[in-house]
C-alpha cells in the first residue's frame, strides 16, 4: 500500500492507535487507585508487591494483569459500555443472572448439587429426632421459583420447583413444614421480591410471616397493623453487580413498623454490641442496604422483646430470615438467632444451656440445598 | 501474555513501540529481541530458559552446517543430531506424558508422568527452529551470523506464541533489513484492530454459547441445540486463531515485517483439499516442505503417495496436542484428503456449487466434533446427537432461547468469517473516498472502544490455540 492517496488514511490510523493507547495507559498511572467497587460489590486488585519468588512462579505476571483491569480508568464506564453493547444484541443472561422482564435479575440456579442437599436434609432429620424440642422449617423460594413468568422469553423451566417440593417431602415428620411457597405465589403480582438483589422484600417475608402463624401457634398482625416506612429508594443489590446489568432501575427499601408500642433489646453476642433497634440504618448508606435488617449476618444474635408471651425461639437461618425476623418479633420474648456459617459452638450444647423448646429453620431453597455449613448442626464425630 | 489482554495493549505495546522507534536503526532488532523475552517470560518466567536453549543451539548448528557445507560426513550427522535435539524438546514437554500412558495401557505397568505445564509457543518455535536448520543444510538460505537476529527470528514476540509458523527463508531477508514507516504502520493498525475485535468481541462471546452446549449430557441435548452448539465452535475457533493470527501480521506490519499469511477465509472452501489450503497455512506449508516432499511426495507411486499422506496427517494431528482425539481429527482428514485425490474431486467438480459447499462445512463440522472432545466416547455422543440418535428430541425451549439470545452475535460472526466485508473494503479504499475512509477510522476507533470495554469487564478470555 505504498499508495500516495492512503497515505493520510494510514496516518491517521497510527495517531489514532497510538494516542488511544497511551491516554489511557497514562490516565491509568495518574488516576488514583481504587480500594473497592461500589457497583461491582467486590475488592479491586491492589498494586501487587514485586518478589522473585512471585515472578518465577507466574503469580506476579497474573496479579499486574487483574492489578491493570481492576484499576483502568472510568472502568465503571467500560462496563455499562459492554452492558449497553450486550443488550443490544439481545443477550438474556450474563454470569448466572437472568435479565428478566420488567426489570427483574433472576438467579439462574447453580446445578443442583444433589449429594449435598440430601446430606444436609439428613441432617436436620437428624438433628431434629435427637432434640427435645419443636421443630419447625420454613422453606423460602426464590424469585426465580415464584416469578418464572419474569423470565426472559424460552428459558428452559428450572427444577427449583421439583427441588423446592422434595425438600418438604424428605424432612421427616416430626418436623412441620411451613410451605411458603403458594403463598408467595398467590401475591406474585406484588413486589414481593427485589429486582436487582437475590432476597425476598418485606412485604415478600410478611406474606410468609403471615402464613407461618397458625403452624408457630400466633396470631399474626394485619398488614395495617404496620406503617410502611421506605427508607431508600436506591439499592442496587448482588445480583446487580454479579449480573453487569448497567440499566435497570434501583430497588425500593421499605420497613413494616408495628403501630403499637414496640421496643426490644438486641445483642450481637460475639461483637458484644447492643442496640435498641432491629435496623442498623447506617447500612443504607452504604452498597448493601439489604443489611439494615438485623446489621447482616452475625454468629449468633438475641432479641429480647416485653411481648409477655413468654415463648423463646432459637432461629437457625441464612440472610433470607434477616427481614422476617422483625415479625416475629411480635410474638416472641426471646429469639436466639444463629448463622451456622459463623456460629462454631455445638448447637445441641447453646439448646440445652438455655432450654430452648422451639427451634424454627428459616433459609432459602437454593442456599439451603448448597449450604456446606448445615453439617454443623451435628455433633462432630 | 497475550495480545487480547490489557496489559498488552496498555502497557506493553505503547512501551515497545515507543523504545523501537526512538532507538537508532541497528539496536532494533535487539530491542525487539529483549522485548520478546519479556513477552515470553511474563507468562512463563522458566521456560525462557529452554526457549534460550533453543536458540543457542540451533543459532551454532547452523554456523556449523554453513561452515563444512562441502563434507556431507559432517553436515548429516550434525543436521540429524539437532533434528533429534529439537524433537526431543517437543517430545519431552508436550507429549512424554502421552506416550507414557500409551505404554501403560498397553504392557500394565505404571510409570507416573512428569505432568509438565506445556511450555508456551515450544510447538510453533520448534517448528521455526527446523525450518532454519533444514533451510541452510540445504542451502536455501546462509546461517545467520548475527546472534541478535536469529534469537529475534525465533523468539519474535508478534508470532512467538501462536504462528503463524514463519519459515526461516521467507523472512531472512526482513530479519537484517526491513522498512518501518507509516504505509505499513497504517495497515499493521487496520489489521491489529481487526483481529482483536474478531478475537475479543466475537470469538469470546460465541466461545460462551459453545462452553454452556458442550456441558450439557448428549443425552439432554437435542439435535439443534447440538447444531448450534457446533456451529458456535466452529466460530469460535476460525476467529480466535484467524483473529490471533491477524494480530500477529499487523504487529509485525507495525514493526517493519512482512509475515505470511495464515488464514485465508477456510469456510468459504468447495472441498477439503481447498479447505487446507486456507486453514492454518503455514502448518500445512510447513508439513509439506518438510514432511511430505522429502518423504517422496506425490511422485513415487500410489503406495508411497498413501502412506506419506497418512504419515503427515497423522503428525498433523498429534501436533495439536498430546490426545488420540487430535490424532483421530488429523488421520480423518487423511482420509478425506485420500478420497478427494482417488476420484472425490472429480465428482464434485461436477456437482452444483451449493452441494460441494454443503459437503465441504458438513466435514468441517463433524471434524470440530473430533478436536472438541479430548475424550473420543464423549465426541462419539456428541455426533449421535447431531444425527439425532439417542438425544432428547429435535428441538426444546433451551434452543428457542439459545437461537433468540445469540442470532445476532451468530450472524456477525458469519459474516466475519467471509471474504465480502474484507472484499468491499478493499474496493471503496481504492475509490479513495473521503467518506469512506472516514467511516474506515470511525469502526477502527469502534472497535478498539469496545474491545477495550469487553476486555475491562471480562469474564471468559480463554485462547484455544494456547495448547499447541
Amino acid at each position: 500500500m505504498g499508495d500516495d492517496r492512503l497515505h493520510l488514511f494510514n496516518k491517521i490510523l497510527t495517531v489514532i492507535l497510538i494516542v488511544f493507547l497511551t491516554s489511557f495507559a497514562l490516565l491509568f498511572i495518574l488516576l488514583p487507585d481504587q480500594a473497592f467497587s461500589e457497583t461491582e460489590n467486590r475488592m479491586l486488585q491492589k498494586k501487587p508487591a514485586f518478589s522473585w519468588d512471585n515472578l518465577i512462579s507466574g503469580k506476579f505476571g497474573s496479579a499486574v494483569e487483574n492489578y491493570v483491569a481492576d484499576q483502568f480508568a472510568y472502568r465503571d464506564m467500560w462496563v455499562s459500555l459492554k452492558s449497553a453493547a450486550e443488550l443490544i444484541l439481545q443477550k438474556k443472561d450474563n454470569n448466572g443472572v437472568y435479565f428478566g422482564r420488567e426489570g427483574y435479575l433472576l438467579q439462574k440456579p447453580e446445578k443442583l448439587d444433589a449429594a449435598l442437599l440430601a446430606e444436609n436434609i439428613d441432617a436436620v432429620n437428624r438433628f431434629a429426632a435427637n432434640i427435645p424440642a419443636k421443630v419447625y422449617f420454613l422453606l423460602a423460594p426464590s424469585s426465580v421459583q415464584v416469578l418464572a413468568d419474569k423470565l426472559p422469553h424460552f428459558v428452559a423451566p428450572h427444577p427449583v420447583n421439583d427441588q423446592y417440593i422434595s425438600t418438604k417431602k424428605l424432612l421427616s415428620p416430626k418436623i412441620k413444614f411451613i410451605d411458603t411457597g403458594p403463598a408467595l405465589a398467590a401475591h406474585r403480582q406484588e413486589y414481593i421480591y427485589y429486582k436487582t438483589d437475590h432476597h425476598w422484600t418485606t412485604r415478600g417475608a410478611y406474606y410468609a410471616y403471615r402464613e407461618a402463624g397458625p403452624l408457630l401457634d400466633y396470631k399474626p398482625l394485619d398488614i395495617n397493623d404496620f406503617t410502611i416506612e421506605q427508607v431508600s429508594s436506591d439499592f442496587y443489590g448482588t445480583l446487580h453487580a454479579k449480573s453487569g446489568h448497567r440499566f435497570i432501575l434501583p430497588d425500593v427499601v421499605q420497613l413494616f413498623k408495628p403501630k403499637r408500642n414496640f421496643s426490644c433489646r438486641v445483642e450481637y453476642v460475639n461483637e458484644k454490641k447492643t442496640d435498641q433497634s432491629l435496623y442498623a440504618k447506617e447500612h443504607l448508606l452504604q452498597k448493601d442496604k439489604y443489611a439494615v435488617f438485623l446489621d447482616g449476618n452475625h454468629a449468633l444474635v438475641r432479641i429480647n422483646v416485653q411481648n409477655q408471651t413468654g415463648r423463646r425461639l432459637l432461629v437457625v437461618k441464612d440472610s433470607y430470615a434477616n427481614c422476617l425476623l422483625p415479625f416475629f418479633a411480635n410474638h416472641y420474648d426471646e429469639m436466639h438467632v444463629i448463622d451456622l456459617r459463623h456460629f462454631n459452638t455445638s448447637l445441641q450444647g447453646y439448646v440445652k444451656q438455655y432450654g430452648l423448646n422451639e427451634i424454627l429453620f428459616v433459609y432459602n431453597a437454593l442456599s439451603f440445598a448448597g449450604d456446606p455449613a448445615i453439617r454443623k448442626i451435628l455433633p462432630k464425630s | 501474555m497475550v495480545f487480547s489482554s490489557l496489559f498488552f495493549l496498555f502497557v506493553f505495546l505503547p512501551l515497545i513501540l515507543l523504545i523501537y522507534f526512538l532507538v537508532p536503526y541497528r539496536l532494533r532488532n535487539f530491542i525487539l529481541f529483549i522485548g520478546s523475552l519479556i513477552f515470553y517470560a511474563w507468562g512463563e518466567p522458566l521456560y525462557i530458559f529452554l526457549m534460550f536453549f533453543s536458540i543457542v543451539i540451533n543459532f551454532a548448528f547452523g554456523l556449523l552446517i554453513e561452515g563444512h557445507r562441502n563434507n556431507k560426513k559432517i553436515t548429516r550427522p550434525a543436521l540429524f543430531f539437532v533434528v533429534v535435539i529439537n524433537a526431543g524438546l517437543l517430545g519431552l514437554f508436550k507429549y512424554y506424558d502421552f506416550i507414557l500412558q500409551i505404554v501403560n495401557n498397553l504392557q500394565g505397568t505404571s510409570f507416573t508422568g512428569l505432568d509438565l505445564p506445556l511450555p508456551i509457543g515450544i510447538s510453533f518455535y520448534t517448528f521455526q527452529a527446523l525450518s532454519y536448520i533444514v533451510d541452510v543444510y540445504r542451502g536455501k538460505a546462509t546461517a545467520q551470523r548475527n546472534f541478535m537476529a536469529f534469537g529475534t527470528y525465533i523468539a519474535l514476540f508478534p508470532q512467538l506464541i501462536a504462528g503463524p509458523i514463519i519459515r526461516y527463508q521467507t523472512i531472512s531477508a526482513q530479519l537484517v533489513q526491513r522498512k518501518e514507516g507509516f504505509a505499513s504502520f497504517g495497515t499493521g493498525v487496520w489489521r491489529f484492530v481487526a483481529g482483536l475485535g474478531k478475537k475479543v468481541l466475537l470469538a469470546n462471546n460465541i466461545g460462551l454459547l459453545w462452553s454452556q452446549i458442550q456441558h450439557i449430557p448428549p443425552l439432554e441435548l437435542t439435535t439443534c441445540t447440538a447444531w448450534l452448539g457446533i456451529i458456535a465452535f466452529a466460530l469460535q475457533i476460525y476467529l480466535d486463531f484467524s483473529g490471533y493470527s491477524d494480530m500477529a501480521v499487523g504487529l509485525g506490519q507495525m514493526f517493519g515485517f512482512t509475515f505470511p499469511e495464515n488464514f485465508n477465509y477456510p469456510y468459504i472452501s468447495q472441498n477439503i483439499t481447498e479447505f487446507w489450503r486456507r486453514w492454518h497455512i503455514s502448518l500445512g506449508t510447513w508439513f509439506r516442505e518438510y514432511v511430505y516432499i522429502p518423504l517422496g511426495g506425490n511422485r513415487s507411486g500410489k503406495a508411497l503417495l498413501y502412506r506419506n499422506l497418512f504419515i503427515v496427517w497423522f503428525l498433523t494431528g498429534l501436533w495439536h496436542g498430546a490426545s488420540w482425539n487430535f490424532v483421530c481429527w488429523g488421520l480423518y482428514y487423511g482420509f478425506i484428503l485420500a478420497l478427494e485425490k482417488a476420484f472425490l474431486l472429480k465428482w464434485l467438480h461436477g456437482a452444483p456449487r451449493f452441494v460441494r459447499h454443503f459437503y465441504t462445512i458438513l466435514l468441517i463440522l463433524f471434524g470440530w466434533v473430533l478436536f472438541a472432545f479430548d475424550h473420543l466416547p464423549a465426541g462419539f455422543q456428541f455426533i449421535q446427537a447431531l444425527l439425532g440418535i439417542n438425544n432428547s428430541g429435535f428441538f426444546d425451549r433451551q434452543t428457542l432461547y439459545y437461537f433468540y439470545t445469540q442470532a445476532a452475535l451468530i450472524f456477525i460472526s458469519i459474516w466475519a468469517s467471509v471474504p465480502y466485508i474484507k472484499n468491499l473494503h478493499q474496493k471503496l479504499l481504492k475509490k479513495s473516498a473521503t467518506c469512506y475512509k472516514l467511516a474506515a477510522v470511525l469502526a477502527c476507533l469502534l472497535i478498539l472502544i469496545f474491545s477495550t470495554a469487553y476486555l475491562v469487564d471480562t469474564t471468559y478470555n480463554p485462547f484455544l490455540y494456547f495448547r499447541f
